[in-house]
């Protein structure tokens, strides 16, 4: 394999002038016939990188020789800015972080607090938790349904999943008031209660999504092509992922059937029936495979609950001014993502000493070199696209 | 077969035969441009174009439009007679190849005795155009996709080349209006009339499949992978080389379409056996009659073969390059070379 | 295992090492001395009644005058027991270092690297604290350290800190925080918020019209739009990002109103603690 040139050495010298201008090349002696790796950088500004991420690569011909992920683009303070907010208004700070799983955040958040104050949350305000929380899944797996198709070529899918995302933002739109970030979750329970025919409409909806399941088992997990793209592609070993701190499907893609609903219950997720997808190879279609079959789990979850959810309050009342007492808790919940997590330290006073937001995502991308190293760059973009991030969440 | 644009004075001939095709070279590939536009918009539940004109006819034209204005970039570190040669390289070959084809009897500039050689040989040409692109960027992601243009593009010359010499071989003529006259004369069995994709159905599987990697559509299009390398070759291009560019990619669509349609769908015949209408129409004489409606049909198998490229585009996603230099190599010139030995076993015993 | 028996077997292997346990809500805490904590990671994740294979975060948190203590959270997949490895990083809030855990698991380097990055603590034998992981490269100073102060909170301090009807305290005085605990009834406090909006008002109404009498308005801009072109309200809404009146800026806009508008039938409401409403709609 012949030598990196990413940083300059004995032997270097920069091109002056011309074409080519400021590449920097080796000179070697007569007769040394060596290729030169060329040093790219994918993103920060790129189609396939789910935003800002940027990944710089040594290539040698089209195979990754060293990859390393640099992170920190959208970097926003949120731990800093959590430390000087109130309690509830938390909430509304941890839709952003990942926006596209926002009430699933926002959940855990509210159970930290209320676990911290020891608050009794209604039943009602329970099963609507996970109700809401099961969309918010279907709404971001369908999310990357469409966007891995389109990164590997399948410029098709990822309408019909928008049309999909359309339909079940409407419907949240109902209930919550924002499409994205809901905020419909307070510290005691929900905002206000659902509109009338909302069950109806989720029932409809729910039946709708499935029929198009179909559609997308058809044309990816079916697609010769997609299967010749990404079956072997980017294997991950389950005792590297967990070393590592992967979670999601991305873990259960490797065969670990780790998922927080079913080993450690929150809110009613002890009474439902939760199916958990498992892969086998740690491919990147077996991570796809993993989303699809979430999508159709959660589905079955909301079936289960639209039939269960008691008529009752939907929050309780709070103290004028919410102060958790002296201690630390770490709650965490199963995102789309993955595992998140808060882990929440108070010193009794009116907002929080340090709310350490566990993202699933910077684990996740912290484990994306292991997979680059010998790939093609092709298959980086499907090892990518098949390890599920969204930025915001890797940087905070 | 004498064109119908053969005047007696040769250089008005030339001068008209120059203008029908520019005309026609600058227009099909809107058609084909509406067809890409609206068709995939129906087939991802969306619309398309609906502002510019009436449902969005206008849109390429505005298009074109609007490339015209815009302002010449040049990369600073660009070679700069090679990045602006580029484009005028893979263009002009297609206008060339355009002479040689029959769009209807009598229908086309001149009828060369190595027409099909000519056609393949000129279009061809085009590749040095994307690897001109490619190198003078001075983009990282020019030049990978300019490499992998490169390699695709040697590799799939040679199943559309065998393709053709298969129907050749069958036809016995290179000149494609002979190709066109031999299918209108050809018998399966001796009884049944039957255009060569019928005998010849494995090659055109294989020349519609090596155009579109030819032309780099997908599920071949590596080297202008928009989610990996932004656009390949012309990832630094504005403007109007930009659209010629994307002149010459439809254009391609359109001669390489027209191609298959003259060697494998009978050409410009409705189907092999039935005549075209010859009788004259008002004050319109029979042939030229003839030779619209000939054009008609021609033009109708063009714009179906383009549908069943967008086709592709909406439903495939792409393949690795290792993967389609594979199919190449080891699946798609060996069954060519097994096309042409059946054909020429065929053509002997019968 | 349960969190006791987690504590107890924990002792028994770690003897003097472990400092302190603490069980609070159902997780365990164990603290060991900073020297121990790779040889204490090392028995966890290889203990096969222990089995602490995933490695779900480890996090700064700032201790005062104690200076930092880092936080690692394990989690064993086989057995689902949590564990909270706590080490105080000696050297105070000048120099803290602590030795790293990359040995041990490798999903500690990037959360090493954001400790540093944001606190300041150095690992000893970690491959690449540098290049700062989240903020830019030439950033000074560690974000999440107490006395870096937010700079929005700098300008003005939290709004929150001070419930309706208090004043007195400087904004540079009062802590976020700290301040609201003192106990005002709530009449007095309706009165002093609508107190406090009414003296708002009648203030931002003298300035309007002592403006209005220093500069008529010209006919054909009645609603003094030209005054207020220059703010940023305006020209948001001249760039075409707001069609509607311009003229009705944010309060803060109008050039000479220095206070909030404040509506004091909310604030008086808000101030007697108006509770969520119990009552849920049906289906």
């Amino acid at each position: 394999m012949s030598e990196t040139l990413a940083r300059p050495g004995p032997d270097t010298r920069m091109l002056p002038g011309g074409p080519g201008e400021g590449m920097l090349v080796e000179v070697r002696g007569e007769g040394d016939l060596r290729t030169q790796d060329m040093n790219l950088n994918i993103g920060p500004q790129h189609p396939a990188t789910h935003g800002v991420l940027r990944v710089v690569i040594d290539l040698d011909g089209e195979k990754i020789v060293r990859a390393t992920p640099v992170i920190g683009y959208m970097h926003r303070g949120f731990e800093k800015l959590a430390e000087a907010r109130d309690y509830r208004q938390i909430i509304a700070l941890v839709n952003r972080h990942d926006w596209l799983s926002a009430f699933c955040n926002e959940l855990g958040v509210a159970i930290a607090v209320e676990k911290m104050m020891k608050l009794e949350v209604p039943e009602r305000a329970q099963w609507i938790r996970v109700l809401m929380a099961e969309w918010n899944r279907i709404l971001n797996h369908l999310m990357f349904i469409g966007s891995f198709g389109l990164e590997l070529g399948a410029i098709t899918p990822v309408f019909f999943a928008f049309r999909e995302r359309e339909d079940i933002q409407n419907l949240l739109e109902s209930a919550t008031g924002g499409r994205l970030h809901f905020t419909y979750n307070r510290v005691g329970g929900l905002k206000e209660d659902l509109p009338r025919g909302f069950l109806k409409a989720s029932q409809a909806m729910v039946a709708n999504v499935r029929t198009r399941t179909r559609e997308y088992r058809d044309l990816l997990e079916g697609n010769e092509i997609f299967m010749a793209r990404t079956k072997g592609v980017g294997a991950l070993p389950p005792d590297v992922a967990l070393d590592y701190g992967v979670s999601g499907p991305t873990l259960h893609a490797s065969g670990v059937p780790e998922d927080c609903r079913v080993s450690e219950p929150y809110c009613r997720y002890d009474q439902v029936d939760v199916h958990v997808p498992l892969g086998t190879r740690g491919d990147s279609f077996d991570r796809f495979a993993c989303l699809l079959g979430r999508v159709v789990a959660s589905l079955d979850i909301i079936e289960q609950v639209l039939d269960r959810i008691p008529p009752g309050p939907v929050n309780t009342k709070l103290p004028k001014t919410v102060k958790a007492p002296e201690g630390e808790v770490y709650v965490r919940t199963e995102n789309p993502l993955g595992q998140g997590g808060y882990y929440l330290v108070s010193d009794g006073k009116k907002t929080p000493w340090r709310l350490k937001m566990r993202t699933p995502s910077f684990s996740n991308i912290q484990m994306i070199p292991y997979l680059l190293e010998g790939a093609l760059v092709p298959d980086m973009i499907a090892i990518l696209g098949s390890v599920f991030f969204v930025v915001g969440d890797v940087d905070r | 077969m004498e064109s119908l644009f053969a005047l007696d004075n040769l250089w008005l001939a030339l001068l008209l035969k120059l203008a029908l095709i520019v005309v026609f070279f600058l227009t099909a590939p809107l058609v084909v441009g509406y067809i890409e536009h609206k068709g995939l918009a129906h087939m991802q539940a969306r619309l398309g174009p609906m502002e510019a004109a009436f449902h969005g006819i206008g849109q390429l034209p505005a298009d074109g439009i609007k490339f015209i204005q815009k302002e010449d970039i040049i990369p600073e570190n660009a070679d700069k007679w090679v990045f602006s040669m580029a484009p005028g390289v893979a263009l002009v070959p297609a206008l060339v190849v355009l002479a040689v084809i029959p769009m209807g009897p009598g229908v086309f500039a001149e009828d060369l005795d190595v027409g099909i050689f000519f056609a393949l040989a000129v279009s061809s040409v085009s590749v040095i155009g994307i690897l001109m692109a490619a190198w003078s960027s001075a983009n990282k992601y020019s030049l990978m996709g300019g490499i992998r243009a490169a390699a695709q593009l040697i590799a799939y010359e040679l199943p559309l080349v065998l393709a053709a010499a298969a129907v050749v071989l069958q036809a016995g003529t290179l000149s494609l209006v002979g190709i066109v006259e031999a299918q209108n004369e050809f018998r399966l069995f001796g009884v049944i009339p039957a255009a060569y994709a019928i005998p010849q159905l494995v090659g055109l599987i294989l020349f519609f499949v090596a155009a579109l990697a030819e032309l780099s559509r997908p599920p071949f299009d590596m080297p202008i992978a928009d989610s990996e390398i932004i656009f390949g070759h012309m990832t630094e291009y504005t403007g109007l080389r930009y659209a010629f560019f994307m002149l010459a990619e439809y254009a391609g669509i359109v001669v390489l379409s027209a191609l298959a349609a003259v060697l494998f769908l009978g050409g410009w015949y409705l189907w092999p056996g039935v005549p075209l209408p010859s009788f004259a129409v008002g004050p319109i004489p029979g042939d030229v009659v003839a030779a619209l409606v000939g054009f008609g049909v021609m033009f109708a198998k063009i714009a179906t073969l383009a549908f069943v490229m967008i086709w592709f585009r909406a439903t495939f996603p792409r393949l690795r390059e290792d993967q389609l230099q594979r199919i190449s190599w080891l699946i798609f010139i060996p069954l060519a070379i097994l096309n042409i030995v059946v054909t020429a076993i065929f053509k002997v015993v019968a | 295992m349960q969190p006791t028996d987690l504590a107890n077997y924990l002792n028994e292997k770690l003897g003097a090492q472990v400092t302190d346990t603490k069980i609070s809500y159902d997780q365990l805490t164990v603290t060991v001395e900073p020297d121990a904590l790779p040889g204490a990671a090392r028995l966890c994740k290889d203990d096969p009644e222990l089995a602490f294979d995933f490695f779900d975060f480890m996090a700064g948190v700032d201790e005062r005058e104690a200076g930092f203590s880092v936080v690692t959270h394990l989690y064993s997949v086989a057995h689902r027991h949590h564990l909270t490895l706590r080490a105080l990083a000696p050297g105070g809030r000048q120099s803290p270092r602590l030795p790293t855990l990359t040995g041990v698991y490798r999903g500690a380097n990037w959360h090493e690297r954001e400790a540093y990055d944001m606190f300041g603590i150095e690992f000893d034998g970690h491959p690449g604290l540098l290049p700062r992981i989240l903020t830019v490269e030439n950033f000074e100073g560690f974000p999440l350290r107490k006395e870096f102060l937010l700079t929005s909170r700098e300008a003005k301090p939290w709004p929150g800190a001070k419930e309706p009807g208090e004043g007195g305290k400087a904004p540079s005085e009062a802590e976020p925080g700290t301040a609201g605990d003192l106990p005002i009834s709530t009449e007095d406090r309706a009165a002093a918020a609508k107190a406090k909006a009414e003296r708002a008002k009648e203030k931002a109404a003298a300035m309007r019209t002592q403006k209005a009498e220093q500069r008529p308005l010209p006919e054909d801009d009645p609603h003094g739009a030209a005054e207020l072109a220059g703010t940023a309200i305006a020209k948001d809404a001249a760039a075409g990002a707001v069609q509607g009146d311009v003229a009705a800026g944010a309060p803060g806009d109008l050039p000479g109103s220095d206070e909030p508008v404040d509506d004091p039938a909310a604030e008086a409401a808000a101030a007697e603690g108006a509770p969520p409403t119990e009552e849920g709609t049906d289906r």
